[in-house]
Formats: C-alpha cells, sequence, structure tokens
C-alpha cells in the first residue's frame, strides 16, 4: 500500500513537470504536415509495452492498419467506447505524458491529442479483440471436451469410484478416456494421480494435452516421468509414467504409497508389463486400503477383467466409440484345391475390389484404402502388383507401411492424395492400433498377420503367418468408419472368422519370460506357482526361465527358497534384455565400457541394412570394405563407426550446397542401403546405456570434458545457427503438416528432392553432440587394435553365452546356400543371407593346411585342427526358414572351457564335454592341462572382479594395471595354440559319454580336508550326476569315459616318472591329479614365491608342440611327449 | 445437458448470487455460465484484478490468469459476468451475452432489443 501511494504522488510531480514540457512542444504542430500516427511505430513500442500491457506490438500494429482500413470502408453507429468493457486506469493527459518527448531523429514527436485519444481506443479494442479470441480458445477446449463420448459417463465414474475401490472403464479409441478421466478424478479430490502408458511417447503427449485441458499449462499439476526424464514436481497431481517404470517403482514403497489412485491404461494391449502390474496391484489392494485402481482398457475382453477383480467388487463402465456404420462384405478366397502352393501372394482378389471401386464410385468421391497383409514380402508383392493396375489410370497412389520403414516413409500415408487418386495404403497390423489414419473409406482384411512366437524348449523365435483373432478382425474393419461410413472387405467367410480365435494372445504367452521372473524374485515374489497372474504362463515356459536364470548366474537355490545372486540383483535393476544385460555388467568389470555399449545397443536395435542391402549389388560392394571377418555384431560396430566418422566430416545440412564439402551421411548410409534412423536410434541408446549403468552405480559418472574457449564459441555459434534450423523446420512443419501426395514421386523416387530439405534428425543429432562428444562416440565405437577387438569379443560372448552353434560336418562339400549348423536344441539352421559368414563361409571352415596328423595311436575321422571354430549367435529366428541372427565367430575349445557352465573332462585333460553339446578331444597329452590351467585361473580372476565390481560398485579404484595384465592374459588364453578335434553330442549319445563314477574321490584319498589344487578355496566334491569330482564350481574332473587312446595316456603318465620342477623330487606311478597337487603345493615352490605361476604354464607349453608325438624310447624304457626333433636329440643322448 | 454437472458449488437456480469481490484462498472457485455448458474456475470476481496492470473492468466479472500464456506476460481472460436486468451469470460467448454499457444475458438482450443501436440488434436478433 505505502508502496502505491508513493509511486502515485511521484506521478503527481511528473505530471506538472512534462506538462510544460508538453504545452511548449505542442506549439508548432499545425504549420508542418501532419504525420500519420504508425509512423511513430518506433516510439510508441516502449508506451504500448509498459501503458498498455502488448506484449507483441508488431501484433499489435497490423490490428492497427486492419482496423483503420476496415473503419474507412463502413462507418457505424454505435458509440464504440460503449461496447468495451475495459478502461484505461489513468486518465488521458496522464498517459499522454508518458509519450517520449522526441523521436528517433532528435525530432519533436508530433502526436495531437486527438490522435492519440483515437489511438487508446484501438488499444481498447485490440485489448477486447484480444480477450474475446482468448475466451474463443478457452469456450471451443471446454465444448470440445463436453463433447467427448466420455463426458456422458463423468458423473457416473466419479460417483462409482468413491464406492468402489477398482473400476474398469471400457471404452473405443476417441472415446477421450485417456485424456479426461484423470481430470475428472483430479476435480474430485484426489492428488495424486499415477496414470501408466505402454508407450513413451504417448506420455509425453498425454501429459502436454491433459496439462492444456487443465489449463495449467505454465504449472507443475500435470507431469510424465519416464526414464531419464521427469518433469514431476512435489506438486504435480497427475502423473503420467511408463508401465515399466512404475514396476520399479513397485519395490520403493515410498513412492508407490503416495499415489491414492492408480490408472494403468491399455491393459487390454495385454503386454507383459501390463499384465504383470495388474497382478501387482491386485496384491497392493489387499496390502493397502489407502488407494484406488482404475483400469481402462478398449471394449474387448471385458470379462476377463471383471472376472479377475470379481472379488474385489469391481465396477464396469462402457463407454461406445464414435463410429459410423461399415458395411461388412465377405469375399472368401476360393482355393484351388489342385493347384500347388503358391510362394506367392495371390493379387487377383485385390485388384478385383480396386477394380469394383473404380467402377462403383466416382473419382471425385474422396475416400481411401486400406489393406491389411500379414508380411513385407506380400506388401511389396501386391504393392508392384496395383502399381502397374494404375499405371494407365493414375488413380491409386500405393503407399506401403510397416514397421522397417523409415518414419519420414511411414509419415507419408498422412499426406493427402492430389485430386481424384486415391491413397492404396498396403500395411502389417502396424495399422491396427498403433497408427491411426483417417480418411479411410474401404478397408480389405486378408485375415492373416505374422505373428512372433517364442518356442521355449528350443529357444528358436518364429515368425509365422496366422489367422488373426476376432477381436483384431473388428478392429480393422473398425478403421473403415472414422471419418464416414465404410466398407470392410474380408477375404475370408463368416464361418472362417467364427474360428479364429476370439482374442490375440497375451505377450505372456509369447515371449520368454526370464526378465519377468527375475524381476519378481527382486520384488520377493518367490512364489511364483501362487502370483495372482492375469493369466497364468505354462508352466513349462517358467521352468525353462527359471534354468535359465539359473545359467547364466542370475539366480540360485539358497536353502531351498530362491535368491538372487549379486549379478541377478543388477540384472535385474537394468531393463534390458538378459544377454544385453549381462555383456553391460561384464563391461564395466573390464572397464572396456565403451565399445560394448556401442556394440550392445547396435544389438538391441533392428537392424539397420534395408530390405534391399542384399539384392543392390552396387551397396553390397560399397559395404564390404566395412564388414569384419569376426562376425556381423563388429560389421554393425563397423558401419556404426564409419557413419559417425562421415557425419564428423561432413557439415550442418543447408551448409552443404557446396558440392566438394562431403556426401551427407544421410546419403552415405542410402547409398550403402542402411536405414540411417537406426544410427540415429543407436546413439541415444548408448547415452541411454551409459545412464543406466551409472544408475547402478556401475559406471562413473563422467564430467563432461570442457571445451576450451575458442571451442566453446565455435560451438556456441553452431548451436544457435543449429537451434534456428529447428526452430524453422518445426514452423515450416506446422504450417504444411499434410503435403500433397505426387503420383510420380512413387516411380521416379525422390531421391534428389529430400536432400535439400533439411534433415531434422541431423540437426537434432549436432544439437546432442559437439565436436567432442562426436570425437568421444567415434572413439568408443573403435575396437582396432587386437586386444580391444578380442575383449569385445569375449565380452559379448560372456553375454551371449550358451547361444552357440557349430558347423555341419559335411558343410565343406555343401553350397554356400545349403551350408547347415547346429545348436544345441535346434540341429539344421542356416545363416541369415545379410550375414558376413553366409557369404563368407570359409572363414568359419578348416582349410585343409590347418588340419593336422593326428599323434600316434589316436585315430579320428574328425580332423585335429588348432583352428576350429564356432559361432556365438544373438537369436534364432523362423520365418520359411530357421535362421541364427548376428553370429560371430569365436575360438571354440578356448572360448567353450572360459564360458561353459559344466566342463567335464578325463583324469589326463585329453577329453572335454562342454554344457553337454560339444566333445573335444585334445590328444596331445599337455595341451589340455595348460589350457584348462590358464582357464581355471583366468575364471577366478574374473568371478572375483565381478563381485567386488557389484560388492562396492562405487570404488573406482580398480587398478587399471591389474585389468591391463588380466585382459593381457586373456588375450593371450584366446590365442594359445591347441589342437584338437570337436564332436557334436546328440542327446542319445550322452548316455555314453559320463562314467557315472565317482571312485576316483576315494582312488585320490580326498577327504574334507584335502586342499584343493585347481581353486583353494573351493572343496572338492564328488558329481554324483555325471561321476568324477567337482574340482571347481564349473569343472568336473575324471568324470569322462574315454577311449583307448585316452586309456593309454592315462596309464602313461601313471607309469612315466614324474619330477617335480621345485623340489626335484622324482616319483613314479602317480597320477596326474597327484602330480599336480604335489606341483601346486610343494614346499619348494612357496618359497620361491608364487611368481612362478606364470611361467610355468609357458614352460608347459614348450615341452608339449602340436607336433610333439608320443615317443616310446626303446633304450631308457620312458614313454615322451616330444617333437621329431627332440626325439633325434633324445636318441642321441640316451646311450 | 446441464444437469450431468454435478459439482456442489455450482447453483443451478437462475437468481446466481453474487460472489465476494475477495476471493478466498485454497478454495476452487468454479464459474458456470447459466446459458451454456461453459464451466471452469475462475481466479478473481470484481473490477481491478491484479494482473490487470493499466487497465479496469467497467463491470464486476469473473476472471481467469491467461493458462495459455506464460504467467509473466499476465494475460487474463476475462469468462463472462452477471446480466444487468436479471443478474444471472453468463460468460462472453457470443450466444450467451452481448455488451453494451454493461453486460446483457441473451434472453434480456432479446426482451429488450430496441434499446441497443441498429448494428447490435441485427447481431441479437441473429441468435437463435
Amino acid at each position: 500500500m505505502d508502496y502505491h501511494e508513493r509511486m502515485r504522488s511521484r506521478h503527481k510531480r511528473m505530471r506538472s513537470r512534462s506538462l510544460d514540457r508538453k504545452r511548449k512542444r505542442s506549439k508548432s504542430p499545425e504549420q508542418k504536415q501532419k504525420k500519420p500516427i504508425t509512423a511513430y511505430k518506433h516510439e510508441l513500442g516502449r508506451f504500448l509495452e509498459e501503458q498498455s500491457s502488448i506484449n507483441n506490438t508488431s501484433d499489435f500494429w497490423r490490428f492497427y492498419e486492419k482496423y483503420k482500413s476496415l473503419q474507412s470502408l463502413q462507418k457505424s453507429d454505435v458509440d464504440k467506447h460503449k461496447l468495451l468493457n475495459l478502461v484505461f486506469m489513468e486518465d488521458l493527459s496522464f498517459l499522454y505524458d508518458k509519450l517520449p518527448v522526441l523521436d528517433r531523429r532528435g525530432n519533436r514527436l508530433d502526436i495531437s491529442k486527438e490522435d492519440f485519444k483515437d489511438l487508446l481506443l484501438v488499444i481498447r479494442v485490440y485489448q477486447d479483440f484480444q480477450q474475446k479470441s482468448n475466451f474463443a480458445k478457452l469456450h471451443k477446449l471446454k465444448l470440445f471436451q463436453n463433447d467427448l463420448p466420455i463426458a456422458q459417463h463423468k458423473a457416473e465414474i466419479i460417483e462409482k469410484l468413491s464406492q468402489s475401490r477398482v473400476l474398469l472403464i471400457a471404452g473405443d479409441t476417441g472415446c477421450g478416456k485417456s485424456t479426461q478421466v484423470p481430470q475428472y478424478i483430479l476435480e474430485a479430490g484426489y492428488n495424486k494421480i499415477a496414470c501408466t502408458q505402454p508407450r513413451r511417447i504417448a506420455c509425453i503427449s498425454l501429459a502436454k494435452r491433459v496439462a492444456y485441458e487443465t489449463l495449467t499449462e505454465y504449472k507443475n499439476t500435470v507431469g510424465y516421468q519416464i526414464r531419464f526424464e521427469k518433469t514431476k514436481r512435489a506438486d504435480t497431481n497427475i502423473i503420467f509414467l511408463t508401465e515399466g517404470l512404475l514396476l520399479r517403482q513397485a519395490s520403493e514403497k515410498e513412492t508407490l504409497e503416495s499415489y491414492d489412485v492408480i490408472i494403468l491404461d491399455e491393459v487390454h494391449e495385454r503386454n507383459l508389463h501390463g499384465d504383470f502390474l495388474i497382478g501387482i496391484m491386485k496384491c497392493l489392494l489387499h496390502q493397502r486400503d489407502n488407494f484406488k485402481l482404475i483400469l481402462m482398457s478398449a471394449t474387448i475382453n471385458l470379462e476377463l477383467f471383471s472376472n479377475y477383480f470379481d472379488d474385489e467388487q469391481i465396477q464396469v463402465i462402457k463407454v461406445p466409440g464414435r463410429l459410423y456404420p461399415i458395411d461388412i462384405q465377405y469375399r472368401p478366397i476360393i482355393k484351388d484345391p489342385y493347384e500347388r502352393k503358391r510362394e506367392k501372394l495371390d493379387c487377383t482378389p485385390y485388384l478385383q475390389i480396386l477394380q469394383m471401386i473404380d467402377e462403383k464410385y466416382q473419382a471425385n468421391q474422396k475416400g481411401d484404402m486400406l489393406i491389411f497383409l500379414n508380411g513385407f514380402s506380400e506388401i511389396s508383392t501386391l504393392a508392384d502388383a496395383v502399381t502397374e493396375y494404375s499405371q494407365i489410370k493414375k488413380n491409386w497412389i500405393v503407399l506401403p507401411l510397416h514397421s522397417s520403414l523409415s518414419l519420414e516413409e511411414q509419415d507419408k500415408v498422412f499426406d493427402y492424395p492430389p485430386e481424384g487418386v486415391r491413397k492404396c495404403i498396403i500395411s502389417t497390423n502396424i495399422a491396427e492400433t498403433s497408427v491411426t489414419i483417417d480418411g479411410i473409406r474401404f478397408v480389405v482384411d486378408s485375415g492373416k498377420v505374422n505373428r512372433m512366437s517364442y518356442n521355449t524348449n528350443v529357444g528358436v523365435n518364429k515368425l509365422s503367418e496366422c489367422s488373426i483373432s476376432q477381436d483384431s478382425a473388428k478392429q480393422r474393419s473398425g478403421r473403415a468408419g472414422r471419418t464416414g461410413p465404410g466398407t470392410c472387405f474380408r477375404l475370408y467367410s463368416e464361418d472362417d472368422l467364427k474360428s479364429f480365435e476370439p482374442f490375440t494372445p497375451a505377450e505372456i504367452h509369447q515371449v520368454p519370460l526370464d526378465s519377468l521372473l527375475l524381476h519378481m524374485i527382486s520384488l520377493g515374489l518367490n512364489d511364483i506357482a501362487n502370483f495372482p497372474f492375469v493369466e497364468k504362463p505354462a508352466t513349462k515356459s517358467l521352468e525353462e526361465s527359471m534354468e535359465k536364470l539359473k545359467f547364466i548366474g542370475a539366480l540360485e537355490l539358497d536353502n531351498d527358497l530362491l535368491a538372487l545372486t549379486q549379478l541377478g540383483d543388477c540384472l535385474s535393476q537394468l531393463p534390458v534384455d538378459l544377454t544385453i544385460g549381462k555383456m553391460l555388467i561384464m563391461s564395466t568389470v573390464f572397464g572396456n565400457v565403451n565399445s560394448v555399449l556401442a556394440s550392445a545397443s547396435l544389438l538391441s536395435i533392428q537392424s539397420p541394412l534395408t530390405q534391399q542391402a542384399q539384392r543392390n549389388s552396387e551397396a553390397r560392394d560399397l559395404r564390404k570394405p566395412m564388414e569384419s571377418d569376426h562376425g556381423d555384431p563388429l560389421s554393425l560396430l563397423n558401419f556404426y563407426k564409419e557413419w559417425l566418422s562421415v557425419k564428423q566430416t561432413s557439415t550442418v545440412a543447408k551448409s552443404r550446397s557446396k558440392r566438394d564439402s562431403g556426401m551427407s551421411s544421410k546419403v552415405w548410409a542410402r547409398k550403402r542401403c542402411l536405414e540411417e534412423q537406426r544410427f540415429y536410434e543407436a546413439t541415444k541408446l548408448i547415452e541411454q546405456f551409459r545412464e543406466i549403468l551409472q544408475e547402478a552405480d556401475l559406471l562413473p559418472k563422467i564430467t563432461e570434458t570442457d571445451l576450451s574457449s575458442g571451442e566453446r564459441s565455435i560451438r556456441l555459434g553452431e548451436l544457435k545457427q543449429l537451434k534456428s534450423m529447428r526452430y524453422r523446420f518445426k514452423n515450416d512443419d506446422k504450417n504444411k503438416n499434410r503435403k500433397q501426395l505426387k503420383y510420380e514421386m512413387y516411380n521416379h523416387g525422390d531421391a534428389d528432392q529430400d536432400s535439400e530439405r533439411v534433415d531434422i534428425r541431423d540437426v537434432e543429432f549436432r544439437i546432442s553432440n559437439d565436436f567432442k562428444r562426436l570425437q568421444r562416440l567415434l572413439n568408443e565405437a573403435s575396437a582396432d587394435s587386437h586386444k580391444d577387438l578380442m575383449t569385445l569379443k569375449i565380452i559379448l560372448a560372456s553375454g551371449l553365452y550358451p547361444q552357440i552353434a557349430v558347423e555341419d560336418e559335411f558343410n565343406s562339400s555343401k553350397t554356400i546356400l545349403e551350408r547347415l549348423y547346429h545348436t544345441k536344441h535346434k540341429n539344421y539352421v542356416f545363416l541369415r543371407p545379410d550375414s558376413y559368414f553366409a557369404t563368407n563361409p570359409e572363414v568359419l571352415e578348416l582349410h585343409n593346411d590347418d588340419i593336422e596328423v593326428p599323434p600316434a595311436g589316436y585315430f579320428s575321422r574328425r580332423p585335429i585342427s588348432r583352428k576350429h571354430q564356432i559361432s556365438v549367435y544373438q537369436t534364432i529366428l523362423e520365418t520359411k526358414k530357421v535362421y541364427l541372427v548376428n553370429t560371430m565367430r569365436m575360438p571354440a575349445l578356448q572360448t567353450l572351457l572360459l564360458l561353459g557352465k559344466t566342463v567335464a573332462t578325463n583324469e589326463t585333460f585329453t577329453k572335454f564335454v562342454v554344457d553337454g553339446f560339444l566333445m573335444f578331444d585334445v590328444p596331445y597329452f599337455g595341451q589340455g592341462k595348460a589350457l584348462l590351467l590358464q582357464a581355471i585361473a583366468i575364471r577366478k580372476t574374473w568371478k572375483m572382479k565381478l563381485e567386488s565390481k557389484l560388492k562396492d560398485p562405487t570404488s573406482t579404484k580398480t587398478d587399471q594395471r591389474e585389468i591391463f595384465y588380466f585382459t593381457e592374459d586373456l588375450v593371450k588364453y584366446m590365442t594359445t595354440e591347441v589342437s584338437y578335434n570337436i564332436k557334436r553330442l546328440l542327446p542319445a549319445d550322452l548316455k555314453d559319454v559320463f562314467s557315472h563314477n565317482c571312485e576316483i574321490f576315494d582312488l585320490e584319498r580326498i577327504s574334507q580336508n584335502t586342499k584343493n589344487p585347481f581353486s583353494e578355496d573351493y572343496r572338492i566334491s564328488k558329481n554324483l550326476e555325471m561321476g568324477g569330482i567337482n574340482i571347481t564350481e564349473n569343472i568336473v574332473y575324471g568324470c569322462l569315459l574315454q577311449e583307448e587312446w585316452a586309456y593309454n595316456i592315462e596309464q602313461e603318465v601313471i607309469n612315466t616318472e614324474f619330477v617335480c620342477k621345485y623340489c626335484k623330487k622324482t616319483c613314479l606311478g602317480s597320477s596326474l591329479f597327484g602330480n599336480i597337487r604335489h606341483e601346486t603345493f610343494c614346499s619348494s615352490r612357496t618359497e620361491e614365491g608364487t611368481s612362478g605361476n606364470k611361467d610355468e604354464n609357458e614352460e608347459e607349453e614348450v615341452i608339449v608342440k602340436s607336433n610333439s608325438r608320443m615317443y616310446h624310447c626303446d633304450v631308457c624304457g620312458k614313454n615322451l611327449m616330444l617333437t621329431p626333433v627332440d626325439i633325434l636329440r633324445h636318441k642321441k643322448s640316451c646311450k | 445437458m446441464e444437469n450431468q454437472q454435478t459439482n456442489v458449488e455450482d447453483n443451478k437456480d437462475n437468481s446466481t448470487p453474487i460472489p465476494q469481490t475477495e476471493k478466498k484462498k485454497e478454495e476452487q472457485l468454479f464459474f458456470q455460465c447459466t446459458s451454456c455448458i461453459f464451466r471452469t474456475k475462475y481466479d478473481y470476481f470484481g473490477r481491478n484484478p491484479t494482473q490487470l496492470k493499466n487497465y479496469l473492468l467497467l463491470e464486476d466479472s469473473y476472471v481467469l490468469e491467461d493458462p495459455f500464456s506464460s504467467p509473466k506476460e499476465k494475460n487474463v481472460i476475462i469468462l463472462g459476468a452477471h446480466c444487468i436486468k436479471c443478474k444471472k451469470r453468463v460468460c462472453k460467448n457470443m450466444n450467451c451475452s452481448c455488451y453494451f454499457e454493461g453486460t446483457y444475458c441473451i434472453c434480456c438482450a432479446k426482451n429488450n432489443v430496441k434499446m441497443f443501436p441498429k448494428a447490435l440488434q441485427e447481431k441479437i436478433n441473429r441468435i437463435v
């Protein structure tokens, strides 16, 4: 109050002073020519802003001119003043005094009081107009809200929610439930409302829309929270979040308890997270009585949910959607029973419908067509046929739509066709729910869908053609009635429809449940059999997943209770596939995080290779130099790295018009048939993975390296330019949201056209990645040195194991296309045609030069070599054939001894069986032992490092040198030369492999107190399953049945005099186990120090060379393993 | 249409009581037009809303801080006022009210159409 009074008095003083000035000023105006008031736009700017609260002065002046010109046209008898409900607070002369004295040229400002009075009136009219248009906006919004079908049920929803704890709101798309229900509930007085969505995008866009509708765009009332991003504040009332995030919050009690209403939207989608959340919510309803649950779904399968929440007395509210009548015509395709099975889709029925539409409907009657087919090849076949059909009339524009198209191409379906031309959108089931296109009048439904299912016992993802569900059929036909009455042609009979399953099966029946189980156990829901699943998954698939989790070491049985291991606990925190999660965790142990992040993200996205990638030979040649002969994951990494370096050398989109400044990354990618979008996705994912690891404390947070001041200013300029480009792009986009399609575009391609345009993704990429970061990304994507490459491969393999395949033994005599591979559970698998090995199979195979002569006494059809390899793969995909996806080659024995869960061996380490899948003969005595001892040592260090990392993830003190030597050892181990052969074991073979005999335990006089020479802190025990003894967690000793040659070696060892290299004692007749035990615990050795450990292995290697053979010296009667040269030497000396 | 609104605060009878000009904190205030379904919260009732720095209103009006622009811009939306004849609460929509030295609800405007200047009369008559 005080303040105001002071201001008033100051105003008065100022007014009297300036009045004097004004009087002087207004003496002369009549003589000069009067300037129009618009000449003083600049001078009046400040007045308009400060005294009239006009923020956008240019807008005002536009209004002013329009108003004046209108006024001169029509004189009105109405006194304007009487129509306006607002006036200036101050009087005319006070305001007049506020005008500046001089104009910008230093002359007197020449505005008469009359003119000024008029200006004030226009200002008031302007303000009144602003008021009215703002009000109209608000009024329109309110009418729109009130017009939504759901608005009729507002009172019912609020009332039923107050009476019941669980509510189901079922409404079809477009009824407004997702936007309105949270608002109704907020209005009804609930303050903490959580609303889940299956997709992140929906969270963001819904939060924006609801904030707009609740008139709180500039407040925190409505927010969203997705991983790494939130707009949630303490005063946020409605929060949209992803299902995955709410699931994670299930373990944070306080967060979960702060919600008083939880809304689960789109529950009819029946995805894994959604189903799991419903189960958890059911449990929560019984635990807490202070929150309410609302399920929202489409109007399908309501009984399922209402029965599920029967005990909780669920209330159901049904909201009809808004659909125009749809005429459904059944046109079943009659199959010729004698015709051979077609490879390609029969296009005739579709073309007949097109023809019928052309005849029946005039071209000027608008309405597009949407055809539902099952897969990519069907879509392209029909697309070609329709293009050919409309070649003469040019009245159909064909637009394919499937998920492997780039977003830009997908967006074309929203553009509008020229007059007299119809769009013919040929789509997968993506247009059923995910993409909504308006203007569709005709729907053609093939009744088919390609569905991915997961076969638990073989681990195969099967993509197969299935009939759709009745519910999908309804959804598909509904697409014809969104903007007007429409027609749906079903290419099946009504009886067929009845034979379809009523609902699309839930995701829980289709996918592996590994992650779900892991999550459940991490939440303490150990009693999986009694968890209230909406639909119980098959017991078998639960068991399989349980086994898988135990296999990878995430789960263990602790006193008959399932418990997470440290690794499992960590994996459960990472919202990624288990294999990827394991890679990421391992990478932090090795400190080799960067290239693994890039590889893991490239493995997590769709392949960047386009559908044409194999057919286009030019592109194939261009890609060739980037392909890695180590396998697809590394080729992907090379593609990405190359793409980054193209990005680095090229400049921002627009300034590239000068030809010489290099190729844009977009053109670069297109020429190589690579989908650039995938690389942008990968870049984002890398950052997300990094954040995930940082969140789990596995990775220290990196502080961005500061740019130098010079660099910073360059960067600032660049940013400014980029941001203005983005701004312009977005504005352009708003103005011409939908473009007109041109018929020609689809015949000649539009490559040149769009390279002119600003590539917004390029701009966005450059905004978020400055040159330092780009350089960092580039460095990260590199695994150039042999050591880096090997480490990367091992880490990838450690995540992917046991997904390995071996080649068929007859492959070398087959053509490239016929070559077969086998995995443990699935035989006869092919390589994907786009895989590097599919075109270069010789890389995986043995050459004649690589095959070695077996030692004396050893016979086998299977070749002995040092170069055997296995392929590690990411997935098995079954389409028309069964394919391995993303394969990478690894040295066979080394990899398996390092990663195998159960390595079984005989007493002389000349035979190994790993995980009941592969059997190795290592007939040169000593090589097997050396390799296994190395493997044991590495596994031990690895495990220790992993444990210490997981136990105390924040300690960044992991000795760099230690890691360095460890990786050195690892790489050396992987390249150790060892000669062996491989046999793939079939289930029937397994019967004759193991001895099931533990007598060695007694023979070696092992007791509770026996020290274990292989791993001191592991207690040796009998292995009752296979026989022999467990000498480490993963290695079973002496449990294999052996052929004669192996038995001979064993005997020879016993009969050979053993000389301890430490104490020089000799003894005869002891087994290898005894020898090792002696050597490890030799008293003289400990004096020498433990440094001898490494040398020992090396010596061993020197002694046993691959060309050594068993030699029996007649003179001294010894059996020796010697090379031919050594044999001669021995003969000479032994006389 | 109107009967679906259940909020307690709204009075459906015609003689809407004129609220106090002082806004009470914490309590959400709602404006409901008596002639259409328009209903929204409001921040202020009176002639001199704080956000409106340089202007005064000529009648007591229901005012909402403009939700579509940043609060820094200090814009407001005038939602409506009471009819000077029958005191009914009406919104600013053209079909619900008109302004001529004060707000008239559309009924009163039609009943007293002769009072208005010609141009306005035409407008009023056009509204059904």
